[in-house]
């Protein structure tokens, strides 16, 4: 479908619409919120919006009826510089359909991004890579981007047939995954911190497109960080698109996407394992609307209450309302004396006090609790 | 005895080893040498003494301390105490004496400190943050406009950061000289070596910056506008925690925050000329 002449600011509107379930947010600063409370950092767009994909909840899949855009190479630099200067972005987030093909398309990328960083532009650049992008490419990419990464959008080989039919997830996803940790490491062993850009990868998963359960997802967020380096997967909650093939799916409910965040946070942040979540999750494998952390607590109540001033970092990270930095504290600055000298140390006590103890006192009965 | 001392950390460390070694004595705080001295000349008596006499070497055990960090917590620097100290003394309201006896309080294991096991710790530590997200929060809605080649804001902050905003424009804009206009109309310009001059950042008069920025025009941000009305999720709006992110307290910062706030409040409209003809 060819495309018909708009504005600057009509393509503007147009690509940056197809970007906005993309979660892509750098941990520095957040410029301003949406009504619907997600915050802004990076100024987000596809190169273009056509498609020679055919991913079954795509609003861009090729053949649907929707208003196609690009833009060009240097309108995406003039853009991302005129918001950059005007600090409403910390940078750039680059994805873009498939134009042609994957080498085609991660070119036209690469354009931009090496007009920007050849302009001196410093901010934060997030580019989303093609399936089946070359390795070449990908190494050319981590010269230049903060993070770069291919999307999973779910979990395994034959899911992944169900939803994306031209590509493969064997080939195109996962080999590029290991490309991308590849071309990361190498950066790191030739650059020193602060010399030049490290990049780090990244991928994402469209939850509850092909109905995985949450089991099969956090098995495959352990896989991929201990084969390819992954710290942080994005999530994006399935929304059906009309006229596509998935447009009669019911949405996924977006405390889904929430959980998923908090036990990929349990995951990367506490040092948990897969395994050590499993009984959170229901007979199906899905997770309850609540904060794993606390149900992890509630079905281990033969580890609590742990004495503050005995027990160890892991072991303090475990109690609910004692986050990393609290319990980074607590054990650096031993004996705590009382439940007042805690909460003003940062502990969540009204979450923390039937897990935690003082020497002999408890303060609430942790059967009364559960 | 009473114990003169500058408002910095060197200084607020070396005054509180002093008043470990003498307790009753009274503690006089200034700006620079030079305001110590003046304040010192006010008080009557022999032993007026500064405090770098009393405390020529802050032993290398507690400077150590002074810098140590708790480990980073996922991908965030925990504050070690030089940062707790120094951004507590920019904070509008901070009593250096008070904050001296705080660390006095707990020499020589200083680091407890940052624990804010007691109420003047945690007060202390509330200070620092509120200077530490005053800063963010300037770094993050502050939206700087161009006029005449350059760039142009106005920033109020509540507490000392001015400095340290400008040094943060002067690398965020590496290519552009900026104005900042501060809330007492005093008047910076970052980045002033590239129009020639020899500082990096430089205290301007009115009449220069005028002469600089010109006569101010009307910004205008409808890219930006159509750019921030794009990414709305409308089945997903959530007005309370949106409200909650982007409180009105923050709508003085700049005129798009003001817009912003005002879209949270009563959404976006979606219609527009355009769409009516
Ligand atoms: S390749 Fe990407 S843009 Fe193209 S249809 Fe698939 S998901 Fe959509």
């Amino acid at each position: 479908m060819g495309e018909k002449y708009h504005t600057l600011e009509e393509r503007m509107k147009i690509l940056a619409d197809g970007t906005k379930y993309d979660s892509c947010n750098s941990t520095t600063t957040c410029h301003t919120f949406t009504p619907d409370g997600r915050c802004i950092q990076l100024y987000k767009t596809l190169m273009t919006n056509s498609c020679s994909g055919e991913c079954l909840y795509c609003p861009n899949r090729c053949g649907r009826e929707a208003t196609r855009a690009s833009l060009s190479p240097d309108e995406i630099v003039k853009i991302t510089w005129d918001f950059y200067r005007r600090n409403a972005i910390e940078g750039l987030f680059l994805s873009s359909g498939v134009i042609g093909d994957p080498e085609l398309t991660t070119e036209r990328q690469l354009d931009v991004l090496r007009t920007l960083r050849g302009s001196g532009f410093n901010g934060y650049v997030h580019v989303r890579l093609m399936p089946g992008v070359p390795r070449d490419m990908i190494r050319e990419v981590s010269l230049l981007a903060n993070k770069f990464g291919v999307n999973a959008e779910t979990t395994c080989q034959s899911r992944y047939d169900e939803i994306c039919p031209n590509f493969d997830y064997r080939n195109d996803i996962l080999r590029r995954m290991e490309w991308t940790y590849g071309a990361v490491r190498q950066r790191r062993s030739e650059v020193r911190y602060g010399e030049g850009i490290i990049g780090a990868n990244d991928t994402q998963f469209v939850v509850g497109a092909t109905g995985e359960p949450d089991s099969e997802i956090i098995d495959t967020i352990g896989r991929f960080m201990d084969s390819y380096g992954l710290r942080r997967p994005f999530f994006m909650s399935f929304d059906p698109v009309p006229d596509t093939p998935l447009s009669g799916n019911k949405a996924s409910p977006l405390w889904r996407e929430a959980r998923l965040y908090q036990t990929s946070y349990l995951l990367k942040d506490y040092g948990l394992k897969p395994r050590d979540l499993e009984t959170v999750l229901d007979d199906r494998g899905f997770l309850p609307d609540d904060d794993p952390k606390l149900v992890l607590a509630r079905l281990n109540r033969d580890a609590f209450p742990v004495d503050v001033n005995l027990s160890t970092y892991s072991e303090l990270i475990r109690v609910p309302g004692i986050g990393p930095r609290t319990a980074n504290r607590i054990v650096r600055c031993r004996p705590v004396l009382s439940y007042v000298q805690l909460a003003s140390m940062g502990v969540v006590m009204k979450r923390a006090r039937p897990f935690i103890k003082l020497g002999n006192s408890r303060q609430t009965d942790l059967e009364a609790f559960v | 005895m009473i114990i003169g001392y500058r408002r910095d950390v060197d200084d607020v460390l070396r005054a509180a080893i002093a008043l470990k070694r003498e307790p009753s004595a009274t503690l006089v705080c200034g700006k620079n040498t030079r305001d110590v001295k003046e304040k010192l000349k006010l008080y009557r008596g022999d032993a007026k003494v500064m405090v770098e006499a009393l405390v020529p070497h802050v032993p290398t055990a507690v400077r150590l301390k002074l810098r140590e960090r708790p480990p980073r917590v996922g991908s965030r620097c925990q504050p070690s105490l030089h940062t707790y100290i120094t951004f507590s003394l920019r904070h509008r309201q901070c009593v250096p004496d008070e904050l001296v006896r705080l660390i006095a309080s707990y020499y020589p294991d200083i680091g407890q400190a940052l624990a804010r096991k007691d109420g003047l710790a945690k007060k202390y530590f509330f200070m620092h943050m509120e200077v530490l997200r005053e800063i963010e929060r300037l770094k993050a809605h502050t939206r700087p406009r161009p006029a005449g080649g350059l760039m142009y804001v106005e920033i109020r902050p509540d507490h000392d950061v001015v400095d340290l905003y400008l040094e943060w424009i002067a690398k965020r804009v590496n290519d552009r000289a900026s104005v900042v206009k501060a809330h007492d109309d005093s008047y910076y310009l970052a980045n002033a070596n590239l129009l020639g001059h020899d500082l990096w950042i430089k205290k301007i008069s009115d009449e220069e910056a005028r002469r600089l920025i010109g006569d101010l025009p009307q910004d205008d941000f409808s890219t930006w506008e159509t750019y921030y009305d794009s990414q709305l999720i409308e089945s997903r709006r959530n007005k309370t925690f949106a409200k909650k992110m982007l409180p009105a307290k923050y709508s003085y910062i700049s005129p798009e925050v003001r817009l912003e706030r005002l879209k949270i409040e009563h959404g976006i409209s979606k219609h527009n000329l355009d769409d009516f003809f």
